[in-house]
């Protein structure tokens, strides 16, 4: 705490450090003595010393949310007039989801959770999603802004999530066994972002161009709509982390630092120039996590087709044969299966592959889902790696069973829907009565 | 078997017994949903005068409002003028280029769609679609000088240089070829469905002509569209390029060696659950490339994994060859192709796999320039150093350096101070902004506001159900219920939010926007019949199509039951009682036997038919669909009948 206080006294010593740069917009970020971006993926603290949302105006600087223990992972509103955070009003209590007035005034409390929730993201729907830990493993949940309700759970496979950004199409973009993916606000619709599987990517953003930047280790990567794989993003020889925030197409507040001893520091780079300006030159620690306070256009809304009172989903495949990887081997049957509570596999159910790679199934919704593709000798020609899951009545079509996502479809109708419209049912868990 | 008929439980609305009423507003002709409406307003007018009297104005304001909406271009060959076809206003205008201001305007006929102009920059010749003819301009004074005869709805127009024009003919699908010199139709070519856009080799030695909708085949078969080539010397057909998976085919250009040409498509995928929108699930915008360079012709995509190049439409290629310049009327933007690394792509051996990869435009798209709302035709300027955009729902033409491969001016064509509710609405119907990654709108389907001759597995709740013919929307108002099985009351329904959770995935048109766009489907008119006499006489094999379809007696005397009476269910001003019926023509597959009677004004240009699209020609509606008479007692009808049968539909 002792610390806290002095890396929040210093930031205070800069008032007025957004004035000292010329049109560096108002900023917040989380001031920090201690940083470890990756701790979340163990169930460690990110900030393990705690951190202080710091506000940067022309009038000053100033602490968010000045009574408060710690607060971090600030989140701006899309009319640019509030902020959401996580927050811990005492060292003692969890993290939970706060939001405050740009303007100022006491906060208001969005979670009541008795564990930690953390990075919550405003959703245009007037909903915020953010990432709520447990002992074992994290979830990402929504609740509205507004009124109490239940928090709403998105993902149903065990593991470790952590909420990154909502894309300008209205999918949330997360991070999840080292790799980028997203889904849709009612949960539907998971997939990785690309199925390039480089190596571990974090902190993901979404710049205007509709570009995504993130870490893969120290560096800086993207994913850019024209291609399937991750590319690099020129930078300065510093370690980066994430891609701080996007002042213009031009100009990115980016927290740098030398070495893993060293602090990173907040920059305003200019990217074409490669001129860097630290912002907060005094700062003794970490300043990371950097938002611009403004307006900007929402992402899209999207429309849930969802029926909640259904248990089931349907997956059709338009061809197991698809593959980015080739497939050796033959394929006769798929064999899908699900997790128990102690999360070893269970088979739901296994069915013929047509001959075009065609498939149609019934699933059990909000359950963890795998296939195996299974050859004449019964043995498995190809196996996911990934679990995933599908939501209640949610329809689902893959291409082919790692296809990518710039695979299209062939305008073809499946040989299984020629066959019958009715999906092979492996909706009974095993052991499981109804 | 007489039909069963269920009425809507949601029908409150209707104020006459419609089943008995059927028959008398055939016969009369009349419009029941109108009066129906009438009479709602006379008991409130007391009321609402005033309200009255402004939407009255307001009305009569809309139906007023013309905007120039610039669809096609043309260069003049010294460079100095440039020509723009105004399908709203009916004109066209040339523009000084080095002023870059209009230099004067020549009214045309109605719905004007192409233009070409003669090697020697003297005459233009624009199709006008609706009135069936082609307006010869004197491009120096901007006079009008003949009008000559075209197809049913002529809209590309090429030029061989010598003294024949080669019009597609949307609606007779084929290709007029007109003699200048004797302003006669020397030949019909027969073209394929929807012929719509022509360009002529840089020697006038061959035509090539795209098509808007795809050939029909064999139900639920893959799409396919074809360019055909006609030898301009012989006046023949010479080849039909062939491509499969296409369905919308729009504009067509040539590089000046004659070696490669460039068609814009589209790839529907409609024969895939529409589950999805990402991965290009809805559609592939892709170009034809074709030609002695490719040594034949493959598809390569135009769009990106999560920013799609949606409807692309007009397409022009650099002198130098080294870039061409594709129009996006739904994206609104023009993208700049590498041609060298074109070409490579086309030529690689995994050319066949790159036309479903998202990722193969990076190859050679190196620009994706924005520009205004719809925009249809480019031109490019001789020395390649300007590109010039029709950006129809803008009124205006934006003006890109293409070295710096950016906008630098637009010249506003002259549109009413307002837009009114009907033109927002258009905007709207043409933009993709409302699907995922802009991937398609409503125009899409519908391609220039008609239909595009697919059948598509939209149910949202299981796969390989309910497969639906897309309708046409002329003339639409008062034809509720809508859907193909009459299940949505109101366009309102129909294209809100059902159309962003179902087909869109993104959000769609929520509020003044969903009645801005319902004004304008609304306002959508009715294209001319072709097939009746302008004094409303029949032929005589209309008048007995007619007859038929008036029967109330088997040829053998016995009576047809009510419900089986043609004029039964399609009855009134739009030969649609608004009802729902098992007609037998269900399938296994559809969740319900229950159809929409569908309206049947101008059906003649909407194949295929039936609810599903099954029936490729009306013929097969009776002789392969209706086998117990329950649409219609048919089976006793000969050949010849039938054709009198097919005569009469037509003309409605």
């Amino acid at each position: 705490m002792g610390k806290l206080a002095t890396t929040a006294g210093l930031a205070l010593a800069l008032f007025g450090a957004a004035a000292d740069r010329p049109g560096t917009p108002d900023y917040a970020y989380v001031a920090a003595p201690q940083y470890d971006s990756a701790a979340w993926r163990s169930g460690r603290e990110r900030f393990p010393a705690g951190a202080a949302v710091m506000l940067v105006t022309a009038q000053g600087q100033r602490k968010l949310a000045a009574d408060f223990y710690a607060s971090t992972d600030p989140a701006i509103s899309f009319d640019g007039l509030r902020i959401l955070f996580a927050g811990k009003p005492t060292a003692a209590g969890p993290w939970q989801i706060w939001e405050t007035a740009v303007a100022g005034g006491a906060p208001r409390q969005l979670t009541t959770a008795d564990t930690d929730c953390i990075r919550p993201l405003y959703l245009p729907d007037g909903r915020v999603v953010y990432t709520r830990v447990f002992a074992r493993g994290s979830e990402i949940q929504i609740v509205p802004l507004v009124g109490a309700a239940t928090p709403e759970t998105l993902t149903f496979v065990p593991g470790w999530y952590l909420t990154d950004d909502v894309l300008h199409d209205g999918r949330i973009l997360f991070e999840t066994s080292g790799d980028l993916w997203t889904v849709y606000p009612d949960g539907t619709g998971v997939e990785t972002i690309r199925c390039d599987h480089g190596p571990q990517r974090a902190n993901a953003r979404q710049v205007a161009s509709g570009d995504v930047i993130f870490n893969v280790g120290k560096r800086l990567a993207r994913f850019t709509p024209p291609l399937a794989e991750q590319t690099g993003v020129p930078q300065p020889n510093l370690e980066a982390a994430g891609p701080g925030a996007e002042v213009s197409v031009d100009r990115w507040l980016i927290p740098l630092r030398s070495s893993a001893a060293r602090p990173f520091h907040l920059y305003d780079w200019t990217r074409s120039s490669g001129q860097r300006v630290e912002l907060n030159p005094a700062e003794p620690g970490n300043a990371v996590e950097p938002v611009v306070v403004s307006s900007r256009v929402p992402p899209r809304d999207f429309p849930s087709a969802r029926v909640p009172t259904r248990t089931t989903g349907n997956l059709l495949c338009l061809n197991a044969h698809e593959s980015k990887t080739p497939i050796a081997g033959d394929i006769a049957t798929v064999r899908v299966f699900t997790q128990d509570a102690a999360g070893s596999a269970l088979l739901l159910g296994q069915t013929v592959v047509e001959s075009d790679g065609s498939f149609y199934v019934q699933v059990p919704a909000d359950r963890p889902l795998r296939m195996e593709l299974v050859g004449r000798s019964g043995a498995v020609t190809r196996a996911e790696k990934n679990w995933f899951w599908m939501r209640p009545s949610e329809q689902r079509i893959c291409v082919g069973c790692h296809a990518g996502p710039e695979r299209s479809p062939e305008n073809r109708v499946p040989e299984i829907l020629n066959r019958t419209t009715v999906p092979v049912n492996m909706t009974a868990i095993p052991g499981q009565t109804k | 078997m007489e039909m069963g008929m269920q009425r809507q439980t949601w029908r409150t609305h209707s104020c006459v017994p419609r089943r008995q009423s059927c028959r008398r507003l055939a016969l009369q002709n009349e419009d029941t949903s109108r009066k129906v409406s009438t009479r709602h307003a006379r008991v409130r007018a007391p009321r609402c005068a005033s309200i009255l009297a402004c939407l009255v104005f307001a009305a009569m304001a809309a139906a007023q409002t013309r905007y120039p909406s610039p669809d096609d271009l043309v260069i003049s060959p010294d460079g100095t003028r440039l020509y723009a076809v105004l399908s709203g206003t009916g004109e066209v205008v040339a523009i000084d280029t080095a002023k870059r201001a209009i230099a004067g305007r020549v009214p045309v006929g109605k719905v004007p769609r192409g233009i070409a102009i003669t090697p020697d920059g003297a005459r233009l010749y624009v199709t006008n679609s609706w009135a069936d003819t082609i307006s010869e301009i004197d491009a120096a004074t901007m006079q009008p000088l003949r009008t000559l005869p075209a197809g049913f709805e002529p809209t590309g127009i090429a030029f061989d240089g010598r003294g024949t024009l080669y019009v597609a003919n949307r609606l007779s699908d084929d290709v007029a070829v007109v003699d200048l010199a004797s302003g006669a139709i020397t030949r019909r070519l027969i073209s394929a469905h929807g012929a719509s856009y022509a360009a002529a080799s840089a020697d006038g030695s061959r035509i090539y002509v795209t098509h808007i909708y795809p050939m029909l085949g064999q139900f639920r078969t893959p799409t396919r569209s074809e360019i055909t080539e006609i030898d301009t010397r012989s006046q023949i057909v010479t080849n039909r390029i062939s491509l499969p998976d296409a369905a919308g085919v729009f504009h067509v250009a040539l590089s000046r060696d004659g070696r490669l040409g460039l068609a814009a498509l589209l790839r529907p995928r409609n024969l895939v659950p529409l589950a999805h929108v990402e991965h290009g699930w809805a559609f592939g915008d892709s170009l034809a490339v074709f030609g002695e360079d490719i040594g034949g012709v493959v598809q390569l995509p135009l769009d990106a994994i999560e920013d799609y190049f949606s409807l692309p439409f007009g397409v022009a290629i650099a002198p130098d060859k080294k870039r061409a310049y594709v129009s996006a009327s739904g994206s609104n933007e023009v993208a700049v192709l590498d041609l060298a690394r074109l070409v490579a792509a086309a030529r690689s051996p995994s050319a066949a796999r790159m036309a479903n990869d998202l990722s193969a435009a990076s190859r050679y798209v190196i620009a994706r320039i924005p520009v205004g709302r719809n925009p249809r035709n480019i031109a490019l300027s001789s020395d390649g150093a300007t590109l010039w955009v029709a950006n129809r729902l803008d009124d205006s033409i934006s003006i890109i350096d293409t070295a710096r491969m950016a906008v630098t001016g637009s010249i506003a064509l002259g549109a009413p101070a307002t837009l009114t509710a009907e033109r927002r609405g258009e905007r709207l119907f043409y933009s993709s902004a409302v699907a995922f990654g802009n991937s398609f709108g409503c125009a899409n389907c519908h391609l220039d506001s008609t239909f595009d001759g697919l059948n598509w597995d939209l149910e949202p709740d299981g796969f390989g159900i309910d497969i639906v013919d897309n309708r046409a929307l002329e003339d639409i108002a008062d034809t509720s219920p809508f859907k193909w099985n009459g299940q949505n009351p109101d366009l309102q329904t129909e294209c809100g939010p059902r159309t962003e959770r179902y087909f869109f995935r993104s959000q769609g048109f929520r509020g003044d926007d969903l009645e801005d766009l319902v004004s304008y489907i609304k306002a959508i008119p009715l294209r001319p019949n072709r097939y009746r006499a302008p004094d409303g006489e029949l032929t005589p094999a209309q008048e007995r199509g007619k007859a038929i379809f008036l029967r109330t007696n088997r040829k053998d005397g016995t009576p047809i039951p009510e419900g089986s009476q043609c004029f039964v269910c399609h009855s009134g001003k739009y030969y649609t009682n608004q009802l729902v019926a098992d007609v037998g023509t269900g399938k296994p597959t559809d969740r319900s036997p229950l159809i929409d009677t569908p309206e049947l004004t101008n059906v003649v240009n909407s194949a295929p038919y039936l609810h599903d699209g099954s029936a490729h020609t009306f013929e097969e509606i009776w002789t392969i669909f209706n086998p117990k008479d329950q649409h219609g007692v048919t089976n006793d009808l000969a050949k010849d009948e039938l054709n009198d049968l097919i005569e009469y539909l037509k003309t409605l």
